[in-house]
C-alpha cells in the first residue's frame, strides 16, 4: 500500500519536474544553434550566440545596472525589514497587526501599477531621478518577502532565548546580533534569495523606471527580442541562470550553514 | 551570593486587572526558596519581575538592601534557568556556558578556565562540543544550570526547572540542585507547582494564592500548621470540617452535630477544621476522644496503603490506612481524629 502510495508519488514528481526542466534543457539547447532563430531541432552548434551577447551594450549596461538595483533593493529590505519585523513581534505594539497588513501591501498592488504610480508620482510631478525612483520602486517589491519570512521564523523562535542572553549580561541591542540574528539566519539567506531573484528578473516596475543612461537587463532582452528573434536571447537566458546559481551558492557559503557542520 | 527583599510588589498586564497584589517576602543569603501555586496564580510574573525581565507596575526589589527596581536586566548580574532550557542553538554548549563570561570581557583563558571548572561541577565535560539539539532533555538542563552558574550570580531564578523531565529524572535533578546549592551556597528562588519537590529541596515556601502571598514559611511548619484552607487543600489535607462561632465551647472544644471535637491549637476564630487522612485512625480500641461512627462508601488502591471515603453524621471524610487491614465498603466504623492532628483555621 505505502509502497504504491511511493510510486505514484514519483511518478508525479517526476512528471512535475520535467515540466519545469523541460523549457529550461530547451533553452540551453537551442543557445547553441547555427540557425538565426530560436527553433528545434538544431542545425549545428556554435558559441556566435554567447559572444553576440557582449557585442550588445544595452546587456552589458542593464546588467549592471539591475544587479546594483537588485542589490541595493534586497539589502535595504533587509536592513529596515528585519527591524520592523522584531518591533512588530516583541514589543507590545498597539495595531501590530494592522502595520504587519501595511507591510505586506505591496503584494496586493499589481507590479505594474506601482510601477506607473511611482512613474508618476517620484520621477515626474516630484523630480526624483529616476534611478532613486527604480530603488524605491524595488524595494517595495521587496519588502513583503522579507517581513513574511522573517515573521514566520521570529515567531518559530523561543523568546526566552533572548531572554536567557539579557540575563547572561547581554544588552538588548547586542543579543539581538548575538542572538536573534545567528537564530533567524536561514530565513534572511531565504529573504535576500527571494528579493534579489525578484528584483532582478522583474519587468513591470523597471520599464516605467527607464531613462536614455538607464535600462534594466529585463526590459533590453524584452527590447531586443522585440528587433531579433535569435538565440541571443536563449544564450543570456544561460547564462542567468548559470549567475543566480552561484550567486545563492556564494550566498550561502558565505553566512549559510557552517556553524551547524563544525 | 546575596539575599533578597521583596517589598509590596503589584503587577497588572493591561492596566486593569491586578496578577500580583502586594507581595513581600525576603530570601536570606544561602537559602532556597519555593514559590508554590496553582497555574495562573502569578509565580512566573513574580520571577520575572525580579530578574528584570517586565517592569513591575509598584514596589520595589531589593538585592543586598541595595533599591535595584529600576537596574536593567543584564547588570543584575543574576542567573536564570528557564521551563524550556533556552539555550542558544547556535551555539555548542562550551559557547553556551561561555556566553555570560564573554560579555563580562573575561579574558579568554580565564573563560576556558572558569568554564571548564562549571563543564566539569555539572558532569557535562564529555558534551562541551555538542549543540542544545544533540542533547537530551537531563543535559539540556545542566547545560541551563551550568550557564547560569558560570558568572557566580548574586541570586539564581529557576521557574519550573523540572517540568519538562520525566518523574525518575525529577528526583535524581531536585537533588542534584539541592546539592550544588548547598555546596555553592547559593540563594536560589525556585518556581514550582510541585508539592512534594518543592516541600523536598527547599528551606522556605512561599504559597501563592490569585496574586497574593498566602503562606510563607519552612516545609515543616507548614505541612503540620497550613494557616489557610487553601495551603491545607494544596498540600493534602482533605478533611474540612465547617465551624461557626455557635459551635465553639471553649479554647479547645468545638461540638459539631453531636460530637465534641478537642483540638490542641486554640480555636478562636476558627472557620474550619481540617486534618490529613493519614492521620484519622479507624476503630481504636480505646476510641473515646474525639471519636464518631461512619460508613464507608467507597475504597481507593494507593499501593502502600488503602484510602476510604467515609460518610458520617459530622460529614464526609477521606482516610488512609496502611494497607495489611482491607475493609469493604458498607462496613461500620469508629473514627478517631486525634486532638494534635486537629487544625482549627481562620481563613
Ligand atoms: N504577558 C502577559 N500578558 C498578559 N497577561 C499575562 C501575561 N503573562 C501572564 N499573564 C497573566 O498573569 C497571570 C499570572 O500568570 P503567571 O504566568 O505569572 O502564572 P504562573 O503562576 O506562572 O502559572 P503557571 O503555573 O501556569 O506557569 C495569569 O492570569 C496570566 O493569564
Ligand atoms: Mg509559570
Amino acid at each position: 500500500m505505502l509502497d504504491r502510495k511511493n510510486k505514484t508519488l514519483t511518478v508525479i514528481s517526476i512528471i512535475i519536474l520535467a515540466l519545469i526542466m523541460l523549457p529550461l534543457i530547451l533553452v540551453v539547447i537551442t543557445s547553441f544553434n547555427t540557425q538565426s532563430s530560436i527553433s528545434l531541432p538544431i542545425t549545428g552548434f556554435t558559441l556566435s550566440w554567447y559572444s553576440n551577447i557582449f557585442q550588445q551594450p544595452d546587456f552589458i549596461s542593464g546588467f549592471e545596472s539591475s544587479l546594483i538595483v537588485a542589490l541595493i533593493a534586497s539589502i535595504s529590505a533587509l536592513v529596515i525589514g528585519i527591524p520592523a519585523v522584531y518591533a512588530l513581534t516583541r514589543y507590545n505594539i498597539h495595531h501590530a497587526a494592522w502595520f504587519q497588513s501595511f507591510f505586506l501591501s505591496p503584494t496586493l498592488i499589481p507590479e505594474i501599477v506601482i510601477g506607473f504610480a511611482l512613474y508618476q508620482a517620484a520621477v515626474i510631478t516630484m523630480r526624483i531621478p529616476v534611478f532613486i525612483g527604480l530603488i524605491v520602486g524595488h524595494f517595495l517589491l521587496c519588502l513583503p518577502y522579507v517581513i513574511r519570512l522573517i515573521t514566520a521564523s521570529m515567531l518559530l523562535m523561543d523568546s526566552h532565548i533572548e531572554e536567557a542572553g539579557w540575563i547572561c549580561g547581554c544588552s538588548r541591542k547586542k543579543g539581538f546580533f548575538l542572538i536573534v540574528l545567528p537564530n533567524i539566519k536561514a530565513s534572511i539567506i531565504a529573504a535576500f534569495m527571494m528579493c534579489f531573484i525578484n528584483s532582478f528578473n522583474n519587468i513591470p516596475v523597471s520599464l516605467f523606471m527607464s531613462g536614455p543612461s538607464l535600462t534594466m537587463l529585463p526590459p533590453s532582452i524584452l527590447n531586443y527580442l522585440q528587433n531579433n528573434y535569435d538565440p541571443t536571447v536563449s544564450a543570456i537566458s544561460v547564462l542567468l541562470m548559470i549567475f543566480t546559481a552561484l550567486m545563492m551558492f556564494l550566498v550561502e557559503k558565505a553566512i549559510g550553514i557552517k556553524n551547524i557542520t563544525e | 551570593m546575596a539575599n533578597l527583599e521583596v517589598q509590596n510588589l503589584a503587577k497588572s498586564y493591561d492596566g486593569k486587572t491586578k496578577v500580583l497584589k502586594d507581595i513581600s517576602f525576603a530570601v536570606n543569603n544561602g537559602e532556597l526558596v519555593s514559590i508554590l501555586g496553582p497555574s495562573g496564580c502569578g509565580k512566573t510574573t513574580t520571577l520575572r519581575i525580579i530578574a528584570g525581565l517586565i517592569p513591575e507596575t509598584a514596589g520595589q526589589v531589593l538585592v543586598n538592601g541595595k533599591d535595584i527596581t529600576k537596574v536593567p536586566v543584564y547588570k543584575r548580574n543574576f542567573g536564570m534557568v528557564f521551563q524550556s532550557y533556552a539555550l542558544f542553538p547556535h551555539m555548542n554548549v562550551f559557547d553556551n556556558v561561555a556566553f555570560g563570561l564573554k560579555m563580562r570581557k573575561l579574558d579568554k583563558s580565564a573563560i576556558k578556565k572558569r568554564v571548564t571548572e562549571m563543564l566539569a561541577t555539572t558532569g557535562l565535560s564529555q558534551l562541551s562540543k555538542q549543540f542544545p539539539a544533540q542533547l537530551s532533555g537531563g543535559q539540556q538542563q545542566r547545560v541551563s544550570l551550568a550557564r547560569a552558574l558560570v558568572t557566580n550570580p548574586e541570586l539564581l531564578l529557576m521557574d519550573e526547572p523540572l517540568s519538562n523531565l520525566d518523574a525518575k529524572l525529577r528526583l535524581k535533578m531536585r537533588e542534584e540542585i539541592r546539592d550544588l546549592q548547598q555546596k555553592l551556597k547559593m540563594t536560589v528562588l525556585f518556581v514550582t507547582h510541585d508539592q512534594q519537590e518543592c516541600f523536598a529541596i527547599s528551606d522556605k515556601v512561599l504559597i501563592m494564592k490569585q496574586g497574593r502571598i498566602d503562606q510563607f514559611d519552612t516545609p515543616q511548619n507548614i505541612f503540620h500548621h497550613p494557616r489557610t484552607e487553601y495551603v491545607a487543600r494544596f498540600i493534602g489535607y482533605d478533611n474540612f470540617i465547617t465551624v461557626t462561632a455557635a459551635n465553639r465551647q471553649d479554647e479547645h472544644h468545638i461540638k459539631v452535630g453531636e460530637t465534641v471535637l478537642n483540638t490542641v491549637e486554640p480555636n478562636q476564630d476558627a472557620k474550619v477544621l481540617t486534618i490529613r487522612p493519614e492521620n484519622i485512625h479507624l476503630n481504636l480500641a480505646d476510641a473515646s476522644e474525639n471519636s464518631f461512627t461512619g460508613t464507608i462508601m467507597s475504597r481507593e488502591y494507593l499501593g502502600q496503603s488503602f484510602k476510604y471515603a467515609i460518610h458520617s453524621a459530622i460529614g464526609d471524610f477521606q482516610v488512609e490506612e496502611a494497607r495489611q487491614k482491607m475493609r469493604s465498603s458498607g462496613e461500620e466504623v469508629t473514627l478517631t481524629l486525634p486532638a494534635k492532628h486537629l487544625h482549627p483555621l481562620s481563613e
